[in-house]
């Protein structure tokens, strides 16, 4: 199954929500060493509610159209909602069914972002 | 050519395969000749007063005479490992008290499994290790390392025959020469995984102490490897893997041993394994080298030809086809190439993405994470050729902004 789908293809020319906030909450920035991508997911976040999302990075079409679509899905959701959201999860926001090798790409963002929110809460403790 | 000697082919009819680098096909004399081995002469070896161990000890036996013969070898100087990686870790290992702290050096077109063991054993030994670089031409620098080899003097020189990566082919026997004119003491190490496919190797004409390969990368099966080491230095050895098979008399405190090479084979050997890489040597003898080169040298020319013009398209390797083998990496501008090779997966052309197990050539020289390489082999046409770069051009499309 071709999983370059328009819609993916247009979350990696164009992605959403790409660029660096000068203040945030949180943030994390993810790798995946054998393939160099690289993820940083910045996050603000008010009574435990993302209010905004900024990422920044390099990698591959799957990588970057994940962590895209991942922003625009996640801004406004309970940091609740994000911790709990699953790979199977992401996998339907894609659209597409990924092949083994092509999973860690896709979960990096999900990874970063989560961390980042571990980062917060490990601080308020 | 050949395409029909391999079985792959018949039950995937439309795959293209470009990544035999990593791994080849096999052609059914190989496949054959494991099924006739356990069905009609399969036992251990070495062991059995019985006649099919004895059979098998001889056809064990035989196979390390055709590969001794193979690479211009005695047959003691054949030890049999699990692959090139075995090959040399197990020599590093073996080498570790002979060589004290001296310097090593080795290059940054390794694959990870010739610079590594060196690496991790220059950590073991505090001694000085230094890593040749390349030129603009993806060519060793060998003024660099003549001088390491006048200035630091090391026991161990370790370089690739050919590069998984750039398909520059290093010109062995003159770079052993002049080393051994500086200094005759330098134990010279050669890896041949990429190598021994593509040419003629003959361990008495290069001149080197060591070289390791493959079998897996020579149409025989996974898991069984070669690891030839010259007599003078097989004798200063020093034993690293013990137990059934490699001794001579055990007593409470202490041990003797086999003769080499069988001191160097602990435990059971990979007997198919054995059986499969002779069949692998006899099948590239029938096709006979001078064949395979023009094959080889023909579609790589194509490959330049027809792939390096396409827009966007930076190849990481000579293009001159002199002393350069079948493998070529490259980058697609704008296109990641896990993506590319995902995408190519679609048009059934199956490439590799990746560091290619040469991070260091990757981040520092390439100055890029990954690239894709497309390895070519005696079963690979000029159509395939065709069909890759029309699919790298739809690819483009697809991607364009």
């Amino acid at each position: 199954m071709d999983i370059y789908r328009e819609n993916l293809i247009d979350h990696y020319n164009n992605p959403r929500n790409f660029g660096e906030m000068s203040k945030c909450d949180a943030s994390k920035e993810v790798e995946n060493i054998s393939c160099g991508d690289a993820i940083k997911m910045q996050i603000k976040v008010k009574d435990r509610v993302i209010k905004d999302i900024k990422f920044k990075g390099e990698g591959c079409a799957v990588a970057m159209a994940s962590a895209s679509m991942l922003t625009e899905k996640m801004i406004g959701k309970s940091i609740e909602y994000v911790l709990t959201f699953s790979f199977d999860d992401l996998q339907k926001l894609l659209g597409v069914e990924l092949s083994p090798s092509r999973i860690k790409c896709a979960n990096l963002s999900l990874e970063a972002l989560k961390s980042a929110i571990n980062t917060l809460t490990a601080k308020a403790n | 050519m050949n395409r029909q000697d391999f079985p792959i082919f018949k039950n995937h009819s439309k795959l293209i395969y470009f990544d035999s680098a990593a791994s080849s096909h096999k052609p059914q004399s190989v496949l054959d000749s494991i099924m006739d081995f356990y069905a009609k002469g399969y036992s251990n070896v070495h062991r059995g007063n019985y006649t099919l161990s004895e059979y098998a000890t001889d056809l064990f036996e035989a196979a390390r005479k055709d590969v001794a013969t193979f690479i211009g070898a005695d047959h003691e100087e054949i030890i049999f490992t699990s692959g090139t990686t075995d090959s040399i870790n197990k020599l590093a290992a073996s080498l570790k008290p002979l060589i004290g702290n001296a310097a090593i050096v080795t290059t940054v077109m390794e694959h990870h499994s010739n610079f590594l063991p060196w690496q991790q054993l220059a950590r073991q030994n505090e001694s000085l290790f230094r890593i040749v670089n390349i030129d603009d031409n993806f060519r060793l620098r060998l003024n660099e390392l003549y001088d390491y080899v006048e200035s630091d003097r090391p026991r161990v020189v370790a370089l690739t025959q050919m590069s998984n990566v750039t398909g520059t082919i290093n010109p062995i026997k003159e770079i052993i020469a002049r080393i051994r004119q500086i200094n005759p003491e330098t134990i010279i190490v050669v890896d041949a995984a990429q190598s021994v496919p593509h040419m003629k190797v003959d361990v008495k004409d290069l001149d080197c102490d060591a070289l390791a390969f493959s079998g897996h990368k020579i149409f025989a099966p996974t898991g069984i490897g070669v690891l030839f080491v010259k007599k003078s230095l097989l004798a200063k050895l020093t034993l690293t893997v013990f137990g059934g098979g490699m001794i001579n008399k055990v007593e409470r405190l202490n041990a003797s041993w086999a003769n080499y090479p069988t001191s160097f084979e602990a435990g059971t050997p990979n007997i198919e394994g054995v059986v499969g890489l002779q069949a692998a040597i006899k099948y590239v003898e029938s096709i006979g080298f001078d064949n395979i080169i023009k094959h080889e040298n023909e579609l790589s020319k194509y490959f330049v030809d027809m792939i390096a013009k396409i827009d966007g398209v930076k190849i990481f390797g000579p293009i001159n086809m002199a002393d350069r083998g079948p493998v070529f990496s490259f980058a697609v501008n704008n296109i990641h190439p896990h993506d590319l090779a995902t995408m190519l997966n679609e048009y059934n052309i199956a490439v590799r993405a990746g560091h290619h197990c040469a991070q260091i050539l990757h981040r520092e020289i390439f100055k890029v994470a990954a690239s894709t390489r497309v390895s070519l082999s005696v079963y690979n046409t000029k159509d395939e050729i065709d069909a890759l770069a029309d699919a790298i051009i739809n690819i483009k499309n697809k991607f364009k902004r």
